[in-house]
Order: C-alpha cells, then sequence, then structure tokens
C-alpha cells in the first residue's frame, strides 16, 4: 500500500517532507548507490525532497534517528564530506529554491544531461487511481474532483496510519508525566485483570457444579475467563484487557440480574428450558 | 504439586516477559485449584450422589453467593504465593523447568481435572 500512497514521494509524511516538483521517488538512473556487489542501494534523496527546516537546524528537524538522517549520513559517506559539511552544503539548497534548482542543474550538467526546469506543480492530484483529469476538470468541478472517492479515504486514512507510524518510531520519545507511576499502573491493570479471570473461571465452574451439568456456555466462560487471565498478563494489551473484562463482568452481572441467564447462556444455550442458575 | 505449577509457569512467564510472572503464575495456580475443586465435588456427586453446592444454599441458587468464599480463597492463595515466592525460585533456580516432559506434566495437571470433572458431572 506505500507504493500507492499518494504521499509516497515525501516519505508517507507530508508534513515534515516537501516534494514541490513531483520528481521523487522517480530519480534518475545516475543518482542511484550500489554496493559493492551491483546491489541497489537507494536514491539520493537529497536533490528532491527537502526537510521543511522552519529556520531550525537539520538536524533538529529531522531528528538523530530518523530515516532522512541514516540517509544523510550515507550520502555524506559516499560525498566524502563530514556529515556537518554534508548537511550544511545540501540543508542550504533545501531552504532555498534558487539554490535547490542551481544545484539541480549543476548535478545534470555534470552528468552531461541537458534539463529543463519543469513547472511547477501546485498539487499533484490523483483522482481515485483510476480516472485522472490532469489540468483540472472544467464546470463545477474546476479540479477534476468527483466527489468522495473510496479509495482516496482509503489513502487518507493509510496516510494517517503511515505518518502516525512514522512519528512513533522516529518521533520524540514520548514519557508520561501524569499522576502515578506508568509502571505500577500497568502491573496494577494486569493484576486486576488476572483476578477478574480467575475469578471468572471460579465462577464458571461453581455454576457448572450447581447445576449438575456441563454446558455450552461454561465452555465459552472457562475460555473467555482464562483469555482474561492470559490477555491480562502480555504487556502492552494488559490494562486494555482488563477494562474490557471489567465491562464484560458488570454487563454480564446486569444481564443476569435483568434477564436470569447470562450472556453466554443466550449464546450458546438459548433454549429456555436449559437449567441455568439465576 | 501447586509449587511446580508455580515454578513452571514463573519460569515459562519469565521467558515469555509477562508483566509481572510472579503474580501470574500464582494466576495459574489458582485457576489449577479451581479445576481440581470442581473435579472433586463432581467426583462427590458422581460416587456418592451429593451435590455439596446445592446442600450448602440450596437449590438453582445464584453462583455469585459464592464469590465471597472465591475471593477468600484468592486472597489467601495470592498471599501465600507472595511470601513463599523467593524461597521456591530459589529452590528450583539450578534445575531446568522447561523441559518437554514437565510441558506435559503441567499440562495434565492444570487441564485434565477439568475435563475428568466434565465427564463426571455429565455422565452420571
Amino acid at each position: 500500500m506505500t507504493g500507492q500512497s499518494p504521499y509516497h514521494a515525501n516519505y508517507n509524511n507530508p508534513v515534515m517532507f516537501t516534494d514541490p516538483l513531483g520528481l521523487c521517488p522517480e530519480c534518475p538512473r545516475d543518482k542511484r548507490y550500489y554496493d559493492s556487489r551491483d546491489n541497489f542501494l537507494d536514491y539520493e534523496p537529497t536533490s528532491y525532497v527537502s526537510p521543511n527546516l522552519n529556520g531550525n537546524s537539520w538536524v533538529h528537524s529531522i531528528g538523530r534517528n530518523s530515516r532522512v538522517y541514516e540517509r544523510y549520513q550515507m550520502w555524506s559517506d559516499v560525498h566524502n564530506l563530514s556529515l556537518d559539511e554534508y548537511a550544511q552544503k545540501y540543508g542550504e539548497a533545501y531552504t532555498n529554491m534558487n539554490a535547490y534548482w542551481r544545484y539541480y542543474e549543476e548535478e545534470q550538467m555534470v552528468n552531461g544531461v541537458q534539463v529543463k526546469r519543469p513547472q511547477l506543480i501546485i498539487s499533484g492530484r490523483v483522482n481515485g487511481g483510476y480516472k485522472q483529469k490532469p489540468n483540472g476538470g472544467s464546470g463545477s468541478d474546476p479540479v477534476g474532483n468527483d466527489g468522495i472517492n473510496p479509495i482516496q479515504i482509503a489513502w487518507g486514512v493509510n496516510g494517517i496510519f503511515q505518518m502516525g507510524t512514522e512519528i512513533a518510531v522516529h518521533g520524540p520519545k514520548l514519557k508520561y508525566t501524569g499522576p502515578g507511576d506508568w509502571t505500577k499502573m500497568t502491573r496494577a491493570g494486569s493484576k486486576f485483570g488476572t483476578r477478574l479471570g480467575v475469578a471468572g473461571v471460579a465462577l464458571t465452574v461453581v455454576d457448572a457444579s450447581i447445576q449438575g451439568e456441563w454446558q455450552n456456555h461454561h465452555t465459552a466462560d472457562v475460555l473467555i475467563g482464562s483469555g482474561l487471565t492470559i490477555g491480562a498478563m502480555i504487556p502492552g494489551i494488559n490494562v486494555g484487557v482488563a477494562i474490557i473484562g471489567g465491562v464484560y463482568f458488570l454487563t454480564d452481572l446486569g444481564v443476569q440480574a435483568y434477564s436470569g441467564r447470562s450472556i453466554t447462556e443466550h449464546l450458546f444455550d438459548p433454549d429456555p428450558t436449559t437449567k441455568g442458575s439465576k | 504439586m501447586y509449587g511446580f505449577i508455580y515454578i513452571f509457569f514463573y519460569k515459562l512467564f519469565e521467558r515469555i516477559g509477562t508483566v509481572d510472572p510472579r503474580d501470574n503464575a500464582s494466576s495459574i495456580v489458582l485457576i489449577a485449584m479451581f479445576f481440581h475443586s470442581f473435579l472433586f465435588l463432581s467426583a462427590i456427586n458422581y460416587f456418592i450422589g451429593i451435590n455439596v453446592l446445592v446442600m450448602v444454599f440450596g437449590e438453582n441458587h445464584s453462583k455469585y453467593l459464592w464469590l465471597p468464599v472465591i475471593i477468600f480463597i484468592m486472597f489467601l492463595v495470592y498471599r501465600y504465593f507472595k511470601k513463599s515466592s523467593d524461597r521456591l525460585i530459589s529452590q528450583y533456580k539450578t534445575k531446568s523447568v522447561l523441559t518437554i516432559k514437565n510441558i506435559v506434566l503441567a499440562t495434565v495437571v492444570v487441564l485434565l481435572p477439568l475435563f475428568l470433572g466434565i465427564v463426571f458431572l455429565n455422565y452420571q
């Protein structure tokens, strides 16, 4: 899906990176970089995709752990420049369109290719991926966008997820600053969830013993209780599992008080003639 | 037996990396204890014909009447293993617990009573 995203040229991060000329990721072949075994490694990103510096230093802007930072490191090695020299030379180019174009044309001349500066494309709109109207539409649809397209929505959602992932992986490391200790809270959630699951299993076997018969809903209850117990042990999901378990437990209590039968009893043993605890 | 279950699941959870292996292992011990109690009650019902739980609160009573008893048992067991976990862990520190034999044994000890209890209950 990444290859089909409208923000692919911006590394799925249009806030951080701009691609006003629409040239990436289709970079010229002579800008490709190969390793010693002639395996294609990467395009040089610096010619076309520029970080929005907004007056900040480039390291501050893109972050030391980001993918772009790694690419800077790689390409500074290729050009036999120190990282700072490389950043200074090309980082300046990014902030200045003329310098950017000077660099671009210089490079193309060095490679012996005649380059015409293309028209600036304001928006590389892609209309649903199957019906594109270059230069816009006409009449009531000047930009060539015929209503809401589900594929556009899917791309948009995908873009949001991609950006979220990018921020989560490469963004600033967030630290919990709310009340209490997050580790303690996680442990407390885990304890609550496991105890709830154990209590659920215990209540199920008690219920079966009272009824003198093991029914389908008992199996379901034991599986739910065991699942809750195990799920509440797993880091990352334990608090969510505990909350879901607590809500289910309370809902089950309410359903039992109202109808005399538990949720699983309604689902798996719907025959009202079967015995059920109050 | 419950010491073995505790240590087995403690080592397993420690290897998997759960939130709190000591507490989590106690939970599995408790589930095993309730399964064993279920087998015990079902066996009494099967062989003697007495339903102990019905004898206490009468027929068709709510299972939630037993909730205080369950909570009390859980409190005791969690407290016991909280106190004795260090001793148990140091006892099995050098021994290899996560073997195929122990995996089969732990599965049988925890789950077989449940299946036997169901058989006793449904085929009496």
